[in-house]
């Protein structure tokens, strides 16, 4: 792609980009509009990635870098959302829901006070103290690509959720990221995840389209940060309609004997693209990361995940498993890289692929990279199908071809 | 840009077109490089037109290309106009006389791989009239090859005597457009190796480059060319485990392989070429491109590795498995001591229906060492029931090494199957400790260990090539362990 395609691509978020620049300007911060600018002058320097992009051989985002996308809708369909917060709706949890990306206390249930506990509309924040967050979005650490850039130029809204107090919350955060109204649109939202010495956390994430939604591209950025001793079990399920894009960022930090456990699923969604990169950055620390993507039809889903061994003493563990039938296309790409002096570190990698069908694609790439010696890093990965064997045993006892394929 | 400039430019540019000339009777070339350069090797060597074109061609295609980025090693960038692109083989008077002559060092090393006094003088480059009557055994070997219909002689003969099988295959596994470094050698290369063996033959001996006359001198872009037809079967080996004296620093050499029906093709190499002091001054760059293609039904081609010189090894001997039933193989031993950087790897393209592959890398970093194995295994849409099989081990040696992996695995069928494992340790310290107890220091136990993780590598060496490559080992990692 030249430049001046590439420029072209970028028209419609540039019209975008002008609006937030004027709407936040003098009321913003001065640091906060600094990073916005800074974040957008490295998205314009490079723009969309293209496939020549190593990070992104295998996935093609032409589709997100054509569209011209108009800012959500404010209208609320109570009845849609509503609808669609109730085919995910997770018993016992706290329900935290935000519409096109801004938080909508209504569709919200968040319950009775926890202690230990705040749960914040980034906005609310922002209009209250912003300093508080000067550590997250002043350092653009989450930063690291032309995707990450456009968030933090452009978000507007998203949640920001803190435990404080070495306590373990014990009902489920559920957050239902729902998009609605028609057309092509484009929301930035960001959350904020910071847990505490000793605390622990379960934060659910769902992502879904209300009924009749047009063409939504979701760019969401999680900054996760787990203190001492802290826990986060993080599960995301991309569930959204079957015309969504969605890019998203997570970036978590580590801190001594933290862990970080993530579960990410990939059902909905036409373009999907999960970036994970945690960085284990004190002795003891520790994440385990699982993942399943189930595709079918023309579905595109890129899994990218770095673990980032900076300390000694670490360990960590991934799987990720994907299914894919008709013309989906699956990827996966793990990288570890353990650092100079990260000794006694221990990780493992395994990647394991079932193909359905005949033009179903899976790639998948797992990747070492090691600057120490006295490590033990293993990965593994495999493609293969259903074994005719088993499936032959199945029905030999009377299953059926489908329910045996299923079971 | 300003007046002065251009105009300096222009005046550079004109005494180009028409003041410089080669002169065809020159014994070597002064640096530079420019198509006059790629005349002059074609001149020199009696090339027929066709060959003549296709290096111009290759050599405009190169200048339209940019140096790959990508790999995992760095070095300063290489001024191509600095070197000089033909040098005739040394005549006797300018080589060194005696050992004598010769850095006690390499001759210590000669020694202890237990290399015969004569053969240390012909690997030295030492001007003997008789080196160990190589030339009588080329000669004779070459008798017995002919017997049989076999091929085996440089490339530049070749072309000369068997220009329709030369024309046939050459670039057609890896074209010129291929790569950087493939179209550089492509325009300039200046001798290699040509194999072609006939149907039905089974290659009574291990060919080797070794008993080829001139071997010894085909110089820094070397050419290998190797067609296997219906049910033949070859094993050809490369380089020496004796470290070579060398003068050139970048080595670009291009190998194809062609194996048809049942045909079989077995190639293997040894490299030590020289791979700088311990700071990394110096030392030779290896970047090949090695491809070879399974044409036929049921062929196979197998390549093993085992790279234990040059500062900076970047090769990747890949298969394409373009007929029904053929099977690739990638063995690799890549170590990296003091200051090398390695990377290299396989990439095994499957095309054909029932197409299977097998990768066994083993890769050792001790020192500053930087070992990354890099590979493809791709099945295309057409590879019904493809399987793959790799496995890659990394061994570290002290904490300032590094070993890196990077797989890339492609499948577009819904009947392949694709395995990968990769691990990375460190030599246990209680193994150590274990073999210390008995008796044996610490450098044989670190030794034997190594040679044991290497061992489904080695396994797949000819004998002779085996046992010199696992004392060469023990070598390169003398010191490495206090």
């Amino acid at each position: 792609m030249t430049a001046a395609e590439t420029s072209l691509a970028r028209t419609g978020f540039e019209a975008l980009w002008a609006a937030k620049h004027e709407r936040v300007r003098g009321r913003e911060p001065s640091w906060l509009l600094q990073a916005r600018e800074n974040a957008w002058a490295l998205f314009a320097e490079r723009g969309f990635p293209t496939r020549a992009d190593e990070d992104w051989r295998s996935t093609n985002v032409a589709a997100i870098a054509n569209t011209a996308y108009a800012t959500p809708s404010r209208s609320l369909d109570a009845k849609a959302v509503q609808a669609a917060c109730a085919s995910v709706a997770v018993p016992g949890s706290v329900r935290v829901v935000l519409v096109n990306g801004r938080f909508e206390p209504s569709a919200s249930d968040l319950g009775a006070p926890q202690h230990g506990l705040t749960i914040e509309s980034l906005s609310a924040v922002l209009a209250s103290g912003p300093e508080t967050l000067r550590g997250h979005l002043a350092s653009q650490r989450s930063t690291v690509n032309a995707f990450s850039a456009l968030n933090a130029a452009l978000f507007e809204d998203g949640l920001r959720l803190r435990v404080s107090g070495r306590v373990a919350i014990e009902r489920p955060i559920h957050v239902i990221h729902v998009t609605t109204g028609p057309g092509a649109f484009a929301l930035h939202p960001r959350l904020v995840v910071e847990v505490g010495n000793g605390c622990e956390l379960e934060l659910i994430e769902s992502f879904v389209g209300a009924a009749g939604v047009g063409t939504a591209f979701t760019n969401v950025v999680q900054d996760v940060r787990i203190d001492d001793a802290a826990t986060l079990r993080h599960v995301r399920i991309v569930e959204d309609a079957v015309t969504a894009q969605h890019v998203g960022m997570t970036r978590a930090a580590v801190a001594k004997d933290g862990r970080y456990a993530s579960v990410a699923i990939t059902r909905g969604g036409a373009l999907v693209r999960n970036d994970l990169y945690v960085t284990l950055d004190a002795p003891g620390a520790s994440c385990a990361l699982d993942g399943l993507y189930a595709l079918d039809g023309s579905q595109h889903a890129d899994q990218h995940t770095t673990i980032e061994h900076a300390a000694p003493h670490c360990s960590s563990t991934e799987l990720y498993r994907g299914i894919v039938d008709g013309k989906s296309r699956g990827v996966f790409y793990g990288r570890i890289i353990v650092r100079h002096g990260a000794l006694k570190t221990s990780a493992e990698q395994e990647n394991n692929n079932l193909v359905l069908s005949n033009e179903a694609l899976v790639d998948s790439t797992p990747q070492l990279e090691i600057f120490a010696d006295d490590v033990q890093c293993r990965h593994g990965s495999t493609i293969g199908q259903i074994d005719e064997a088993q499936t032959y045993y199945l029905r030999s006892r009377g299953i059926g071809a489908d329910e045996a394929r299923r079971s | 840009m300003s007046e002065a400039t251009k105009s300096i430019e222009a005046l550079a540019n004109r005494e180009y077109k028409h003041g410089w000339s080669v002169d065809f009777e020159a014994e070597s070339l002064p640096p530079g490089l420019n198509e006059d350069t790629v005349r002059f090797i074609s001149r020199k060597k009696n090339e027929p037109e066709w060959m003549l074109e296709w290096r111009l061609k290759a050599f405009r295609h190169w200048l339209t290309m940019t140096e790959p980025k990508w790999q995992n090693v760095a070095f300063p960038p290489i001024d191509y106009q600095a070197s000089s692109y033909y040098s005739a083989p040394k005549s006797a008077a300018d080589r060194p006389k005696s050992l004598d002559e010769i850095d006690p060092a390499l001759l210590e090393v000669y020694e202890k791989l237990g290399i015969p006094l004569k053969e240390q003088e012909a690997l030295a480059g030492i001007a003997v009239d008789a080196v160990m009557d190589s030339v009588s055994v080329a000669t004779t070997f070459r008798g017995k090859l002919a017997e049989l219909g076999i091929v085996f002689c440089s490339i530049s003969e070749a072309m000369r005597e068997h220009g329709e099988l030369v024309r046939k295959y050459l670039g057609t596994v890896v074209p010129y457009t291929d790569n950087y470094y493939a179209a550089l050698n492509s325009a300039v290369f200046s001798d290699g190796s040509f194999v072609y063996i006939p149907k039905g033959v089974r290659c009574p001996m291990e060919l080797s480059t070794y008993f080829r006359i001139n071997a010894s001198k085909t110089g820094q872009f070397e050419r290998t060319l190797i067609i296997a037809d219906d049910d033949s079967y070859v094993s050809y080996l490369e380089g020496c485990t004796a470290p070579m004296r060398d003068e050139n620093q970048l080595h670009a050499a291009v190998v194809e392989l062609v194996a048809h029906d049942r045909a079989k093709i077995k190639y293997s190499t040894v490299q030590n070429w020289y791979p700088g002091d311990e700071n990394g001054k110096g030392g030779i760059y290896n970047f090949v491109t090695k491809r070879g293609k399974c044409a036929g039904k049921a062929s196979h081609i197998s390549w093993t590795q085992v790279e234990t010189g040059s500062s900076i090894t970047w090769k990747y001997p890949s298969c394409v498995l373009l007929g029904d039933d053929s099977v690739g193989e990638f063995y690799s031993v890549a170590l990296t001591a003091h200051r090398m950087q390695a990377d290299t790897g396989t990439k095994m393209i499957h095309i054909g229906k029932n197409t299977k592959s097998t990768i066994v890398s083993k890769g050792i970093s001790a020192g500053h060492g930087q070992n990354t194995y890099r590979g493809l295994v791709k099945f295309a849409k057409s590879a019904e029931n493809a399987r793959n099989y790799s496995q890659c081990d990394s061994l570290l040696i002290g904490s300032d090494c590094g070993a890196h992996t990077f797989p890339y695995i492609e499948n577009q069928t819904s009947t392949g199957r694709i395995e990968h494992e990769a691990s990375t340790s460190k030599i246990g310290e209680d193994q150590i400790f274990y073999c210390q107890q008995r008796g044996i220091s610490a450098e044989d136990a670190v030794s034997m260990i190594v040679n044991g993780f290497c061992k489904e590598v080695f396994k797949e060496l000819p004998m002779e090539f085996a046992v010199e490559a696992q004392k060469l080992l023990g070598l390169k990692l003398e010191g490495a362990v206090g």
